[in-house]
């Protein structure tokens, strides 16, 4: 199944990704970044926001154009292809507010076949164990199945 | 810096390599990965994922 998307950009280390939202309220950049945060166990912490009129980016912003679920599929997108290109990697996702964590929990369980198919996905409630849908999660994370 | 297409199964998508600043240095992701560590220190690691 392939889910509508934006085009993403990013560079050679497939680390930064830049995107644009286009919906009612107009365009909106938005970054995503893959930050490596344990070099022992290549965890990488996944974030993403929308780049605000001075440049910076927050993810504290409503940008309500309407677009959450194709967002949402690029954002997927360039997990997908960060980790082509960092295969052994971990990713973890903490959201910045309940919303935003049910946001991505909502992303991992509207894609969860096509997602457990390629990653091994668990959530932390309490402990870190196998995600499952419609459990609530202080966190996620998803690491590329050895094939 | 060039920009190159992404290839996938041999197929050549939109997405492309090339365009993008390093985000790594931006506050909000310092921020960001400051409380992910936090998180993973108080929590510890995903349990599938300890090598």
């Amino acid at each position: 199944m392939s889910l509508e998307r934006y085009n993403f950009e990013t560079e050679r280390t497939h680390t930064s990704y830049e995107f644009t939202s286009e919906g009612r309220n107009g365009i909106i950049r938005k970054g995503v970044n893959f930050q490596l945060i344990d070099p022992k166990h290549e965890i990488y912490n996944l974030a993403f926001g929308d780049f605000n009129a001075q440049g910076e980016i927050d993810d504290l912003s409503v940008s309500d154009n309407k677009d959450r679920d194709k967002i949402l599929a690029t954002v997927a997108a360039t997990v997908v292809d960060f980790s082509e290109n960092h295969p052994t990697a971990t990713i973890i996702a903490t959201g910045s507010t309940l919303a935003r964590t049910r946001l991505y929990r909502m992303g991992i369980t509207r894609n969860f076949e096509n997602i457990s198919e390629i990653f091994d996905v668990q959530g932390y409630a309490g402990g870190w164990v196998p995600f499952k849908k419609g459990t609530d999660y202080q966190a996620f994370s998803v690491r590329r199945k050895i094939s | 810096m060039p920009t190159i297409t992404i290839k996938r199964n041999g197929k050549a998508t939109k997405d492309t390599v090339g365009k993008v600043r390093d985000l790594s240095k931006e506050p909000f992701f310092v921020k960001k990965a400051n409380e992910a560590k936090a998180f993973l220190k108080k929590h510890g690691l995903p349990a599938t994922h300890k090598k």
